[in-house]
């Protein structure tokens, strides 16, 4: 059985956090919700506008987090991604693609002739 | 006011240098690259009746390229792997960005999986929607959307985009000095 201090030193937040999780948490990782909130603090997830609120509620702020790297992440791809088309697409049209459609061209009136 | 539409071959020239662009980066080799071009052109000519007047010969271009390349690609399959240099060297003049050179980034695009390079240049470069690139590679939506997100995951990967190349905005950085007041370390 737990030791009977257990649960009273992993306060309300963790036990908010066990609810959260919704299920049986083995013995061993009892004390894993603890460790949770820590690290929730650790990332500076914490929300000032949310102070009021019961801590449980900015335990999804890392994932936030992670979203908002991923959408500088992308911003940071786009932006090569995009300077590596104009590099090309802003060179000029070499004189075979010229010489092709107006060949091309000439080959088409000559037979509507 | 009515626009004149453009002769065909007059159109098509307006659109080579996307089309060039198209190519470079689907295959990473400028010379194979002018070759799908030319192809491309080539084929769209003699397929003049396939284009319906007024819906968008960009698209049907971009079309008529990807699926030469693709057929290019399982008929010389060894070559897919193309080692990019060519494209590398015509990036040297590119504007440099600061934290990933373009010839890097080049080099590592081009070892994505070919359709999952094709979705990002199409959506993230060209700027097709994701049902225009979707009609474009003939699959669906999603099929982009997850081949689009899998390339970005991969090329942060390698590219080492990660979050120290992130500087946090303001309000960030005003948020962590206050949750860090007790001594806690930035991750």
């Amino acid at each position: 059985m737990f030791p009977k201090n257990e649960p009273e030193r992993a306060d309300t937040a963790a036990s908010e956090t066990l609810t959260q999780a919704g299920e049986e948490v083995p013995r061993e990782q009892r004390r894993a919700p603890m460790l949770r909130l820590v690290l929730s603090n650790d990332v500076n997830c914490y929300d000032p506008a949310a102070a009021g609120s019961p801590m449980a509620s900015t335990l999804h702020q890392p994932f936030h987090r992670a979203a908002m790297l991923d959408r500088a992440q992308q911003a940071r791809i786009g932006q090569m991604l995009r300077s590596a088309f104009s590099d090309v697409a802003e060179a000029p049209v070499p004189d075979r693609f010229v010489e092709l459609l107006e060949a091309l061209q000439t080959k088409e009136s000559s037979r509507d002739r | 006011m009515t626009v004149e539409p453009l002769p065909l071959d007059r159109a098509m020239l307006r659109l080579i240098p996307n089309l060039r662009a198209f190519a470079v980066s689907l295959c990473g080799n400028v010379e194979r690259a002018d070759d799908l071009v030319q192809d491309t052109l080539l084929k769209a000519w003699n397929h003049l009746d396939s284009f319906e007047e007024g819906t968008n010969m960009r698209a049907w271009l971009f079309t008529i390229l990807r699926n030469t390349y693709f057929s290019d690609c399982r008929r010389r399959r060894r070559e897919v792997e193309d080692d990019g240099s060519k494209a590398a060297n015509l990036a040297v003049h590119a504007n440099q960005d600061g934290y990933v050179d373009m010839q890097d980034f080049r080099e590592a695009l081009n070892t994505l999986p070919p359709e999952q390079r094709e979705a990002l240049i199409l959506v993230g470069a060209a700027g097709f929607s994701y049902e225009e690139a979707g009609q474009i590679s003939n699959c669906a939506v999603g099929t982009i959307k997850s081949r689009v997100n899998r390339a970005r995951a991969r090329l942060s990967e390698m590219l080492h985009l990660s979050s120290e190349d992130f500087a946090p905005d303001p309000q960030t950085e005003a948020i962590m000095a206050r949750a860090g007041g007790g001594g806690v370390g930035r991750l």
